[in-house]
């Protein structure tokens, strides 16, 4: 019996980068344990093609439990599922990856299956003597990092994309259960209105291979389209730092950091950003970061690959110029 | 109508790594002198409020926090900006409470001083980073919880919702009571305090109440007594390979970056 239940998605018929990203967790702590690993997922009808996947990706059992109809939460839709799956399981360790789902859904299922939890885990540990299970977390906007144990019944929800997929591959073998957890009693009263999806002019945020980033020391909204047209020259991307989105410069869809979005560009350029740590949290996966910031003492030269101390509007014409030339 | 938000006191997410240090006996950060403030999020929360307040008169609004006495200071800044009521739930001993104890002495104390139609938290707060009271606090109170908050308004029969979730702006329409976790979005900035009104929150009346005088179910002691340890805290060491470009001038300066990127192919 799978001893590792990891809480997985599946959008458009697919399961999510993020489900295979948690499987990927279990594997990192199932072989220390001796325990096997399996996947949770609510299902509609036509999204079973899905169960071979998150086999060819690690889950040895696929604990599917159909849904006729998802809430306007699907926390809820989630939640519901997961308890009702955890309670037949009977899982040593939930793992959960922290996105919106993930959050939300982690810490009402611990409470509801009297477990711990430990939140944002950017790696998972055995203890060989006792087999207990620690999460690392970045506390205190990352200047410090906690070890904790959640004993008994462990939950642990994990930074997303701080650990890795497995190779897919269709060789392996795996099980489908179907679990019917009948029907969710009484919905709460709250239903979706509207959805506005999220607006991008060009490319993607997340999927960017090159983001051109602005912090505080941008200076205004006006001086902020120059990040924007730089990212254009670029064909990348435009961000912001969560200071530069509260001064009304940049709206929340371009705020990169802890709370913001988690990318991983080719190349990430911080423009008047000073580098918090909840900002780098953002970033960390990052092939190359170059920092432009006046102030040398700015922590984000620390981080970054190459660093030029110097106002940016000096810089930027420049650069925008040479780039712009060498695209052509 | 009656709405509490629950505010933290952190240790100043500003201050320099350099500043930063840690007490291994306790395993959390050492404050002693340090600047220590109202998390943002928790601003975030408290804006919200007021704005609901500025809409409709009958609206009160409570600040609720639960800290030792130091987190008086918070509270002073929420009665600032005019909040209507402070209650502080205090600690004195030297360990700090996980967020399961936390949720639960909160959850203790909004049973005692409530029924609100509304209840606010912050994301996370800035220092653990943790974001599970919130949420902890919806099921501890069977209320029904929604996160990432960024606007509320006031609608016919309840309350309209926008949330930020994977991919979009998500807007809902919820029946009261419900309890929402607030991110931030440049419309709930914390307002600044008018002078006048700082001076008068140093003599307004906060009601203080001890842990042991609220009433918390055995359930939830249980749990609280196997939930999460901290085995270890410390500050991990931070390597930097960062090159800094020289040169005469910004022209100089853009060259040879340019150099260096391409080199490594980047683009």
């Amino acid at each position: 019996m799978s001893e590792i239940v990891v809480f997985c998605r599946i959008k458009n018929g697919k399961p999510t980068r993020n489900s295979l990203e948690g499987i990927g967790a279990g594997f990192k702590v199932a072989g220390a344990l001796g325990i096997s690993v399996g996947a949770m997922v609510t299902f509609k009808p036509g999204d079973e093609g899905a169960f071979e996947e998150l086999i060819a990706h690690g889950a040895e059992t696929v604990y599917a439990v159909q849904v006729v109809e998802e809430d306007s939460l699907y926390s809820e839709t989630g939640l519901y599922a997961a308890e009702k799956v955890c309670h037949e399981v009977k899982p040593r360790l939930v793992l959960l990856v922290a996105d919106t789902d993930g959050k939300d859904v982690g810490p009402r299922l611990a409470y509801r299956l009297g477990a711990g939890i430990v939140s944002e885990c950017i790696d998972l540990e055995v203890d060989g003597t006792d087999n207990g299970v620690y999460g690392l977390k970045p506390v205190y906007g990352g200047k410090a990092l906690a070890r904790i144990a959640a004993r008994k019944i462990q939950v642990f929800t994990l930074r997303e994309h701080a650990f890795e997929a497995l190779e897919k591959d269709t060789g392996r073998k795996g099980e489908v259960k179907k679990i019917d957890v009948g029907l969710r009693p009484e919905a709460q009263n709250i239903r979706q209105i509207d959805f506005i999806e999220e607006e991008h002019a060009g490319i993607k945020l997340e999927e960017a291979d090159i983001v051109v980033s602005g912090g505080r020391g941008v200076g205004g909204k006006n001086q902020f389209q120059k990040i924007e047209e730089l990212s254009k020259i670029f064909k990348g991307a435009p961000a912001a730092s969560r200071a530069a989105v509260d001064a009304g410069w940049a709206p929340v869809s371009y705020q990169v950091g802890q709370t913001g979005k988690i990318i991983a560009p080719n190349l990430y350029l911080a423009i008047g950003i000073s580098g918090a740590s909840q900002h780098l949290a953002g970033i960390s996966g990052s092939k190359c970061i170059v920092a432009i910031n006046k102030d040398p003492d700015a922590p984000i030269f620390r981080s970054a690959q190459y660093g030029i101390v110097e106002e940016y509007q000096k810089i930027l014409p420049i650069l925008k110029e040479r780039i712009k030339a060498m695209l052509v | 109508m009656k709405i509490a938000v629950c505010v933290k006191q952190i240790l100043d997410p500003e201050l320099p790594p350099s500043a930063f240090e840690i007490d291994k006996t306790l395993q959390q950060a050492k404050t002693g002198n340090k600047a220590q403030v109202l998390d943002p999020y928790s601003g975030n929360a408290l804006e919200l409020a007021l704005q609901l307040k500025d809409k409709r008169p009958d609206v009160k609004v409570t600040a609720l926090t639960f800290g030792n006495s130091k987190a008086e200071d918070v509270l002073r800044k929420c009665l600032g900006v005019l909040v209507d009521e402070a209650i502080h739930v205090l600690y004195e001993r030297m360990l700090v409470p996980d967020s399961y104890a936390t949720a639960m002495v909160l959850a203790a104390a909004i049973e005692r001083t409530g029924p609100y139609d509304l209840i606010l938290c912050g994301r996370q707060a800035g220092d653990w980073d943790a974001g599970l009271i919130g949420s902890l606090l919806g099921e501890m109170l069977s209320m029904p919880s929604v996160c990432f908050v960024s606007k509320l308004d006031f609608s016919d029969h309840g309350i309209m919702i926008e949330r930020y979730v994977d991919g979009g702006t998500q807007v809902l329409a919820s029946d009261m009571p419900v309890l929402v976790t607030v991110t931030n979005d440049e419309t709930n900035v914390i307002r600044i305090a008018k002078v006048k009104d700082v001076m008068k929150a140093h003599r307004k009346p906060i009601l203080r109440l001890e842990p042991n005088q609220l009433d918390i179910p055995e359930a939830d002691i249980a749990l609280v007594k196997a939930s999460a340890g901290i085995q270890d805290l410390f500050i991990p060491e931070q390597v930097s390979n960062c090159e800094i470009i020289e040169g005469e001038d910004p022209g100089e300066k853009v060259e040879k970056l340019l150099v260096g990127l391409k080199q490594q192919k980047l683009f």
